[in-house]
């Protein structure tokens, strides 16, 4: 149901014909218990899959790449049950959220309390980029900055392109929460947009 | 991509602005090892039993469906080289989870003449596979071997089900 309902752009680019033969011959491969295989697969999907799961922990380096290997190693477990029903990276990516989500709900109330290190330099190196770049970081910042559970229906929904009814399945919520929380999220958004202008 | 967002910037402008946010991060660590380490100790979900007739036919559709887009797709140096690897590798993939499926079903008794009709398809795929063993290039007989692999299922699920009803 989740593969019909999420539509990204991710899945537009990763999913072409070629990359899904390609990825298939691995996987049929790693799931046969080979290990070169499955590196490859990680070498090829592992950047893609850490840019979702540092935004989604917001921008904390050390929690999102504890999530990317914990993916890793479920996909590994996994694999032999997958059904070429839909793309490799569809599955993984959708796998590397719940892992993802699971963490932030595991947190549920900590998170707040936290600064990471690589944030702190991310917002000082955003003092010298270019305006471009600027605007870039600054929404960066914006997002990882914002409340966990938003962030979570930002990210998926207006970085990732997921629908609200797959978000709501994934994040244990309503469909409306999902709307509401989005409603949420790109308030804030905007507010720390302005306050960084200013 | 505009290089600023407008003082009162609209839903669609500020979306606009985060999928053009970069699609790929680099990360310190390389976690490779990390995952090496693990997945050595790991045990693997196995879950044939979920197998029926359509996950099969998915999967044998699946098989040919990517075999035989790379067979014609690639004309290459090492075309003939591919082509052969790809065939034997989804042959012998389609042949490993067929067995699998079979497997699930070893333990139900079945009439002789089932039994009799069974191993003339049986006759007929190993024939079949040894054929495209010795000839990869052969490609029309996967189209064939697919049919018997799909037959000998379907007569099995038949029989089972008579038994059980």
């Amino acid at each position: 149901m989740l593969n019909a309902a999420v539509t990204t752009d991710y899945l537009h680019t990763e999913s072409l014909p070629d990359a899904r033969e390609d990825d298939f011959v691995l996987v049929r491969a790693a799931s046969q218990g080979d290990q070169k295989a499955f590196e490859q697969l990680y070498r090829k999907h592992s950047k893609r899959l850490f840019s979702v799961l540092w935004r989604l922990c917001g921008g904390q380096q050390a929690r999102a790449e504890d999530c990317l290997q914990e993916a890793f190693v479920k996909a590994w477990q996994a694999l032999p049950g997958f059904r070429y029903e839909s793309a490799f990276s569809t599955w993984l990516h959708r796998l590397a959220v719940n892992i993802a989500l699971m963490e932030l709900r595991s947190r549920k109330g900590a998170e707040d309390l936290e600064q990471d290190d690589a944030v702190l330099a991310f917002e000082k190196t955003a003092d010298t980029a270019s305006h471009q770049t600027r605007l870039q970081m600054d929404l960066e910042r914006a997002v990882t900055s914002l409340p966990a559970r938003a962030r979570a229906v930002l990210v998926l929904f207006d970085i990732e392109g997921w629908t609200h009814e797959a978000i709501a399945e994934h994040c244990n919520m309503a469909v409306g929460s999902s709307k509401a929380q989005l409603h949420r999220a790109r308030a804030l958004l905007r507010e720390k947009l302005g306050a960084y202008r200013d | 991509m505009t290089n600023h967002l407008p003082p009162s910037f609209n839903d669609a402008e500020l979306r606009m602005q985060l999928r053009g946010l970069p699609k790929e991060r680099a990360f310190d660590r390389d976690l490779w090892q990390g995952i090496q380490a693990e997945i050595q100790n790991t045990p693997r979900v196995k879950n044939r039993r979920a197998w029926s007739s359509f996950a099969m036919a998915a999967s044998l559709a699946f098989a040919f469906a990517i075999a035989l887009p790379l067979f014609f797709s690639r004309p290459s140096v090492d075309a003939n080289n591919l082509k052969v690897e790809v065939v034997s590798k989804e042959v012998n993939a389609m042949d490993a989870e067929y067995q699998a499926a079979l497997k699930e079903f070893s333990s139900v008794e079945l009439s002789p003449e089932v039994k009799k009709q069974l191993r003339v398809l049986d006759d007929s795929a190993s024939k079949l596979r040894r054929a495209l063993n010795q000839s990869p290039q052969s490609t029309y007989l996967i189209p064939m071997l697919r049919r018997t692999y799909l037959q000998r299922l379907q007569l099995t699920q038949r029989a089972i089900a008579s038994n059980l009803t």
